[in-house]
Formats: structure tokens, C-alpha cells, sequence
């Protein structure tokens, strides 16, 4: 009996370590602006670093991470790049360039992920809500890891004390 | 008389002898440029990575006893070895020939790296080992520790050797992140690190961190690099441009205020087709046929929002000089108080003005300075960070 205790105690450090949750989740955005109306067009959730946009412009869009109890989570300046600045050198030895000014472009934002975020809103400067984008209870990366690794250890939990009781009913019967 | 003189000069074998000696003495000058500049790029790698690892040690001791975090870092790729020496205790250098010799040779230096002939020792701040010494071997120019706080001191153990090509090279690191600017840089057309590293570290030390005032403020910077090579998207629409969302999702591997997606490209392609780098959002894509200078220029729009100060006719008419800072009316009077600074005409368009003739944002071809005006902008916005 004093075996299957140490057993037991071992698999339950082994469950706790396997929970240990990951370093910082990142969310990467992918928007489309057209003519002022700002659309998402894909997402994806995964291990990262985000920008710290101490330089953002305080003039432009603002970003917001809500939670599911409306706090808020996050926020940041951006602006959407409508501007491209284009240069090249000649075989004369001058710099040729242009500033290409677009009305609709394709843009993505790199933020913190919160496990309790529930809704991100992009404001613009005039404080109109412009978009909102509900994110559906998806388990996070960290989550899902975890969910996977509890699963895997309950399975083998459960070969093991088979194995442990097909052990004893095997000797009892001798 | 004469062209029978000149037909035999030509026929004469001492003049092949002489054009053969021009010749190889031409390649032999070209071989040991090429060698020599090499090898300042390595030499300056090396120092990038004992000012990295420094300062990663000083970090990790800040935070709580017992946290550990790996760190990759670059190196030279002919370093085939790294050792590590606690001297504050005793170590097993019998196993160890080579270490030996350097350990009583330079007796303030903690870090030598093989072969000692090629690349000197440095000095680290105090650390702890598990063994000591702590020799690591060295494939394809990288090297993963683990660092754990003890207090006030960090130890080092080596990190299993699991480098992903999408993991995050620190080719030089100053501090937290937080607290400084963080680029990163991403390379397009290339094959393997061996290729990328020297090109990334030749646009670090060479070119941003030989320009003022990224010169001075140098400790401001963090510069790390990812190896991974697969297809971002990039379009060659005369200009450069890649998919944000592509490079954002390659990038955040790293820290990464800004981001560098170097397209590789030779001259001749380039004289054929030419095309041109861009900058937009936190991102400069450069075209590496054209000279490194035009790094800073795209960082002069990215990081300080500064405008082109040259002229191009077919630059876009509705620019606004209000919304840049280095441009203005034929007053001048956004710059007219600093002193050293002059009222050139043309800065995007011939009917505005600039604070400097040449600079790097007028011709990086002919100037490696922004400017006091340009310079005084950088400063400003460097400020925030520490």
C-alpha cells in the first residue's frame, strides 16, 4: 500500500506541473480598413511579444481589450498605415521616392491575450465605436495544452491503477 | 616606326607578365578586404554577445530567486566553442588543455571561445555554474542558455540544444524590453543563418550604430534576429511590400517595436529591375542592393515620422509638410530658433523647406548625418526610453 501512495503522490506533481501555464499569450489581427469602415479579416492566438507603442500617436484609433466582466484588459493608440513611403537610389547617384497614399489597405495589430477577454473594440478619434469584435469562448493555447496534458494524464491514471488492480487480483487468485 | 614599336610592346611577354602580376595582385588586395571585413564582423558579433549576455545576467539576477528563462544568442560562425569559468571557485581545467592555457594567460577574463587564435576571451560579470567550467559546443553560429536567479548572482547551465528556426536571436541586448527599442530583424530570399547573420550584424554595428545619435544612445537599443526564411508574402510593386499580418505573426517570436524584413538582392538584379524599399506602420523593408544607409532613412520614417527631404517630380501633390516635422514653409519657423540650422528649398516637394542640405533623409549616398534638427527629434523620442 505504501507503493501505491508514492504512486499517487507522484502523479499528482506530475498533473500540477503539467498545468503550469505558458508564457505570455499574444493575439495578431488582421483588418481590413476601406474608406474609414474597419473590418477583421483573421486572428490567431500564440506565445509571444507585442509592441509597446510608447510612440503611438495619441490622435489616431485607440484599440481596446475588454473583459468578461467589462473591465478593461488593454488599450492602445494606433493609426491605420494609409501612408507608404517608398525610396531608391539612381545609378546618378540621387534618391528617387514617393509617399504612396492608399484608401484601403490591410493592417494587423500584435496585443497581449487575456484568457478573460471577451470583446475588443476599435474607437476612433472622435470616440464613435468603430468595430467590435466578439471572441467566442475559444480556449486559449495555454488552455488547450493543459486540457490535452489533464486528459492524457487521467488516461494514464487509470492504466496504471488497471494495471495496479489486475496486479492484486492476479496474486490474490495465487 | 611607331606601330611597329607598339606591335611588338604587345607581342613582348614581359607585358603579359606584368598585366598577370596587376591582376593577381588585384586579388589578392580583394581577397584580404574580404577577409579583413569579416573579420570585423565577427570580431563586433563577439562583442555583441558578451555586452548581450552581461546584460542578460544583470537582468535575470534582478528578478525572484529561483526564476529561470532561456536566452538564445548569436555568435560568430566559426566559434566552435564556448567555456565559461566560475574564477570565484574551483574548476576541473585538466580536461581542458586549451582553457587552461587562456585561464592563466588572461587572468580577468571569464568567457573564452575556440579557437582562441581567432577570437579572444572577454569578461563577464560574476555568475555561478553547476560545473565549472562549463564548456559549450557551437553549431551554426547560436548558443541557448538557461539563466537562473540566485539572489544576486545568475547561473548559467546550458540549455538543451532545440533551436527552432522561428525562435528569437538576441544579437544584441541592452535591457528589458520594456524599457528599450526593440528591432528585430527578418530576412526574405536567403538560405540558411550562416548567410543572414553577418549581413544583420553588418547593418547593426556598421551603419545604425555608427550613426549619431543612435551612436550615443546606443544602450537605448535592442536588437535580436530570426532565422526563419519562408515566404512572408513580399510584392514587388516597383517598391517592397509584405503582409503585415504575415510579418507580425513571424516577428512576435521577438521583442519588436520596429521590424526589419531585409530582401536580398544583387546589384546587377537591381540595376536590371530596380526597386525600392518602403517603410509604413513599424515596418522597413529593405531592398540590400542599396547602400545600408537606407536603414536609417526608413527608421527616420518609421521611429521619428520624418519626411523625405529630397525632391522627386512625381512625388504625391497632396503632401502635407504640417504633418511632418522636418518640413516647412519657405519661414522656416519650426526650426528658425536652433542654431547650425539653414532654409533649404525642397524637402518632398520643391515648394517646401528644410533645416539641413544634405542628410540622410535628403541623400543617404551623400550623408551619414540627419541633422541638428533631425537629431534633436530622435532625442526627443528616445526619451521615453530608458
Amino acid at each position: 500500500m505504501g507503493d501505491m501512495k508514492k504512486l499517487i503522490f507522484y502523479i499528482v506533481i506530475f498533473i500540477l506541473v503539467s498545468l503550469v501555464v505558458n508564457g505570455q499569450n499574444i493575439i495578431v489581427l488582421d483588418f481590413e480598413y476601406d474608406n474609414g469602415d474597419i473590418t477583421l479579416k483573421d486572428k490567431i492566438i500564440k506565445p509571444g511579444h507585442f509592441p509597446d507603442r510608447k510612440l503611438a500617436s495619441r490622435e489616431g484609433y485607440k484599440i481596446v481589450e475588454i473583459s468578461d466582466k467589462y473591465e478593461v484588459l488593454y488599450s492602445a493608440n494606433f493609426e491605420v498605415p494609409l501612408t507608404i513611403f517608398t525610396d531608391a537610389t539612381t545609378e546618378y547617384g540621387e534618391i528617387k521616392g514617393n509617399i504612396i497614399k492608399l484608401n484601403k489597405t490591410e493592417f494587423s495589430l500584435v496585443m497581449p491575450y487575456f484568457d478573460n477577454i471577451k470583446e475588443i473594440k476599435i474607437i476612433d478619434k472622435n470616440q464613435n465605436e468603430l468595430t467590435s469584435i466578439n471572441l467566442s469562448p475559444k480556449l486559449s493555447p495555454s488552455k488547450t495544452t493543459a486540457l490535452i496534458s489533464s486528459l492524457f494524464i487521467l488516461g494514464l491514471i487509470c492504466i496504471i491503477f488497471s494495471l495496479l488492480y489486475f496486479k492484486k487480483f492476479k496474486s490474490k487468485n495465487k | 616606326m611607331s606601330k611597329k614599336r607598339a606591335q611588338s610592346f604587345f607581342t613582348n611577354p614581359i607585358f603579359y607578365i606584368i598585366i598577370l602580376a596587376i591582376f593577381l595582385l588585384l586579388l589578392i588586395i580583394g581577397v584580404s578586404v574580404i577577409k579583413k571585413a569579416s573579420h570585423t564582423t565577427a570580431k563586433a558579433e563577439l562583442t555583441s554577445f558578451i555586452i548581450s549576455l552581461d546584460k542578460a545576467l544583470k537582468k535575470q539576477s534582478s528578478h525572484s530567486y529561483g526564476s529561470k528563462d532561456d536566452f538564445l544568442f548569436g555568435l560568430p560562425n566559426d566559434v566552435k566553442e564556448v567555456c565559461f569559468l566560475d574564477r570565484s571557485s574551483d574548476a576541473d581545467l585538466f580536461s581542458n588543455n586549451e582553457l587552461s592555457a587562456d585561464m592563466q594567460l588572461y587572468v580577468e577574463d571569464n568567457v573564452f571561445f575556440s579557437p582562441s587564435e581567432k577570437f579572444s576571451s572577454g569578461r563577464l560579470q560574476s555568475f555561478t555554474l553547476e560545473q565549472n567550467p562549463l564548456c559549450i559546443e557551437i553549431t551554426e553560429g547560436k548558443i541557448k542558455l538557461n539563466l537562473e536567479s540566485l539572489g544576486n548572482i545568475t547561473k548559467i547551465t546550458a540549455s538543451p540544444n532545440d533551436i527552432r528556426e522561428r525562435d528569437c536571436i538576441s544579437v544584441l541586448f541592452n535591457g528589458d524590453s520594456e524599457n528599450k527599442v526593440d528591432l528585430v530583424f527578418i530576412g526574405q530570399g536567403y538560405k540558411e543563418s550562416l548567410e543572414f547573420a553577418p549581413v544583420v550584424e553588418d547593418y547593426i554595428h556598421t551603419t545604425f550604430l555608427a550613426t549619431e545619435p543612435m551612436k550615443s544612445q546606443n544602450t537605448k537599443f535592442n536588437f535580436f534576429r530570426i532565422d526563419d526564411f519562408s515566404d512572408m508574402n513580399c510584392r514587388n510593386d516597383g517598391f517592397i511590400y509584405c503582409n503585415e499580418y504575415t510579418v507580425n505573426q513571424l516577428a512576435s517570436n521577438c521583442p519588436h517595436d520596429y521590424i526589419v524584413v531585409l530582401l536580398k538582392r544583387n546589384k546587377a538584379t537591381d540595376l536590371i529591375s530596380p526597386l525600392r524599399s518602403s517603410a509604413y506602420s513599424n515596418i522597413m523593408n529593405l531592398n540590400t542592393a542599396d547602400d545600408n544607409l537606407v536603414l536609417m532613412h526608413e527608421f527616420g520614417h518609421v521611429f521619428a515620422n520624418l519626411a523625405d527631404e529630397y525632391t522627386d517630380d512625381s512625388y504625391y501633390a497632396g503632401f502635407n509638410e504640417e504633418e511632418y516635422p522636418n518640413c516647412d514653409d519657405e519661414s522656416c519657423r519650426e526650426w528658425n530658433f536652433l542654431e547650425g540650422v539653414g532654409c533649404f528649398k525642397g524637402c518632398s516637394l520643391s515648394s517646401f523647406y528644410r533645416a539641413t542640405d544634405k542628410s540622410i533623409m535628403n541623400n543617404y549616398l551623400r550623408s551619414s548625418e540627419y541633422g541638428i534638427l533631425n537629431n534633436n527629434i530622435f532625442l526627443e523620442k528616445l526619451e521615453v526610453y530608458g
